[in-house]
Order: structure tokens, then C-alpha cells, then sequence
């Protein structure tokens, strides 16, 4: 089943949780199950959304942590889900 | 009228039109964070709704107030009531938008500046003729469309009700505004009507926003 946008967001965000909140991108299309292109595009979307920040690792290596916007997304995931089936949107 | 009957009327009017106002007021608040979190058009769409039902039951509220006992003039009475037919006109589009978003054009959302400055140029065209039988032919159809977008999608029946009995008892209301006691003493049932489907929403906006299953 094709996953959507709010899911396919939600995993990557949860990956990154998942992995001691600090992925580099390679491991994190690998776990995302996703092709180049969309992973290309998803990632443009949480960095413009500031779920994810880049920041550079002790070995000066890029790493993607989560954000406080990018937790509270994980939270309220469940919520906006049933929302949306609740009220038939 | 005597002024011991207009009194009560006036009374329930300026208390109904308030209590919707605060209910849309609280509906788009409670959904101001996942909104944001989600950037969801439907939610947004919804959020809307709200919004511009809001903006109506308050004007509804000013109204009710007998602010045009005090003179404001030609351009402040066209003003008012040009507003409160944009919005109202608005909040079914809005809630039309949200529940078959998916079904209409992808770009809608894009588009949704030109809706406004074509509602807006529909609310003046009507103002200014005078023909408040086409602004209501108009939300008829919003209704009956919103009706089919429902109805041609099984998953939407817990709401489906709800929303037709919101916007057929907001179509009452406009009937009501032009044709003052159109309803004679059915207006007060109509009200209570109302502001139950109102309650019945936001109690489930507020039961879907903390259910922790």
C-alpha cells in the first residue's frame, strides 16, 4: 500500500528518533524505503518545515537530528491521523 | 411590535449568534497545531470553515446588537453586509473544499485567491442588485454539492449528517437575515438546531484532539 505524505513523514521522523536522533542521510533512504528522488524531495520538505536540522558531527561528518517541531510532529502524529479519519478529510 | 415582545427575540438572537461565534472561535483554535504540524489541506479547508462561520455569527451578533439603530451610514451598512456575505459564502465553499478536496482539481489550493476576489465581486454584484434570491440559489447549490462530494464517498458517513445539517441549518439563517420572521416561531427551534450541530462538532473536534488511542 502506497504510503502517504503524513506517514512517509512521520518514518523517516521516527528513524532518525529510532537511531539516537542523529542519522546521516545515507542510512536514513536506506531505512526510509524510499527512491533518491522522493527521499531528495521529503528531505527538502522536514528541513523547510524544521522538523530536521543539519549539523555536522564530531568528526565533522553531516548528521541529521530531530528538532522540538520534529518531536512534537511524532506526537500529534496519531492525533492529526485520527483527526483526518474522524472528520472525513 | 410592543417592546416587551422584540426584547426576548432580541435577547435569544444576540445569545445564539454569540454562543456559535465563541464555538467556531474555539473549533479553529483547538486545530491551530495539528494544522500547522501537518500543513494538511483538508485540515486547513476545515479550519476555515470555522473561521469564516465565525466571522458570520458574529457579524450575526453586531447585527443583533440593533447597531444600525445608530447611524453609520450608506458605506458602513454596504460594508457590513457585504462582508457577511463574503464570509458566509465562504464557509461553505470552505467546508465543501475540506471534505472533497481530494476530489476536486490538485491546484485548488493554489486557485484559492481567485475564489475569494470572485466571491467577494459575487457578494458586491448582490449587494448592490439587491437579489439576495441568487446569493441563496447559490449556497443551495454549495449545499447539493457538498451533498454529492459526501455522499460519492462511503468512508464519510459518521460526518455526513452532521456537515449536511450544518450547512442546511446556515442556509435557514441567511432566510432568516433577509426575510426577518420568515420562520415566525419556528426560528427559535431552528436556533436551538443550530447551535446543537455546532456543539456536536466541536464536542467531537475536542474528543478527536485528546484521544490518546
Amino acid at each position: 500500500m502506497k504510503r502517504d505524505r503524513l506517514k512517509v513523514i512521520y518514518d523517516m521522523l521516527k528513524i532518525i528518533k529510532d537511531h539516537n536522533n542523529s542519522i546521516k542521510p545515507t542510512p536514513l533512504l536506506r531505512f526510509s524505503n524510499l527512491n533518491t528522488k522522493s527521499f531528495n524531495e521529503y528531505m527538502k520538505e522536514i528541513l523547510e518545515r524544521e522538523f530536521v536540522k543539519q549539523i555536522s558531527d564530531k568528526k565533522n561528518k553531516k548528521v541529521i537530528i530531530l528538532t522540538s517541531k520534529g518531536f512534537q510532529y511524532l506526537e500529534k502524529y496519531k492525533t492529526i491521523v485520527n483527526f483526518i479519519d474522524d472528520f472525513g478529510l | 411590535m410592543p417592546p416587551g415582545q422584540l426584547i426576548p427575540s432580541v435577547g435569544i438572537e444576540l445569545v445564539y449568534s454569540f454562543v456559535i461565534f465563541l464555538v467556531c472561535l474555539i473549533a479553529y483554535f483547538e486545530t491551530r497545531e495539528i494544522s500547522k504540524l501537518s500543513s494538511y489541506k483538508g485540515i486547513n479547508f476545515f479550519r476555515n470553515t470555522f473561521l469564516f462561520f465565525g466571522i458570520s455569527y458574529f457579524l450575526k451578533f453586531i447585527l443583533s446588537l440593533g447597531i444600525f439603530n445608530v447611524d453609520v451610514g450608506l458605506f458602513g451598512q454596504g460594508l457590513f453586509f457585504g462582508i457577511a456575505l463574503y464570509a458566509g459564502l465562504m464557509a461553505g465553499i470552505y467546508l465543501v473544499m475540506a471534505i472533497g478536496y481530494k476530489k476536486l482539481p490538485k491546484k485548488i489550493d493554489k486557485g484559492i485567491y481567485l475564489v475569494h476576489i470572485i466571491v467577494i465581486i459575487f457578494a458586491l454584484l448582490v449587494l448592490f442588485s439587491n437579489n439576495f434570491l441568487v446569493y441563496l440559489i447559490i449556497q443551495i447549490l454549495i449545499l447539493f454539492l457538498g451533498g454529492v462530494l459526501l455522499y460519492s464517498d462511503g468512508k464519510k458517513t459518521g460526518m455526513l449528517i452532521i456537515y449536511q445539517l450544518l450547512l442546511l441549518f446556515w442556509i435557514l439563517d441567511i432566510i432568516e437575515v433577509f426575510i426577518p420572521n420568515f420562520f415566525g416561531g419556528l426560528q427559535l427551534i431552528i436556533s436551538l438546531a443550530s447551535i446543537t450541530i455546532f456543539f456536536v462538532v466541536l464536542y467531537k473536534i475536542i474528543k478527536s484532539m485528546h484521544n490518546k488511542k
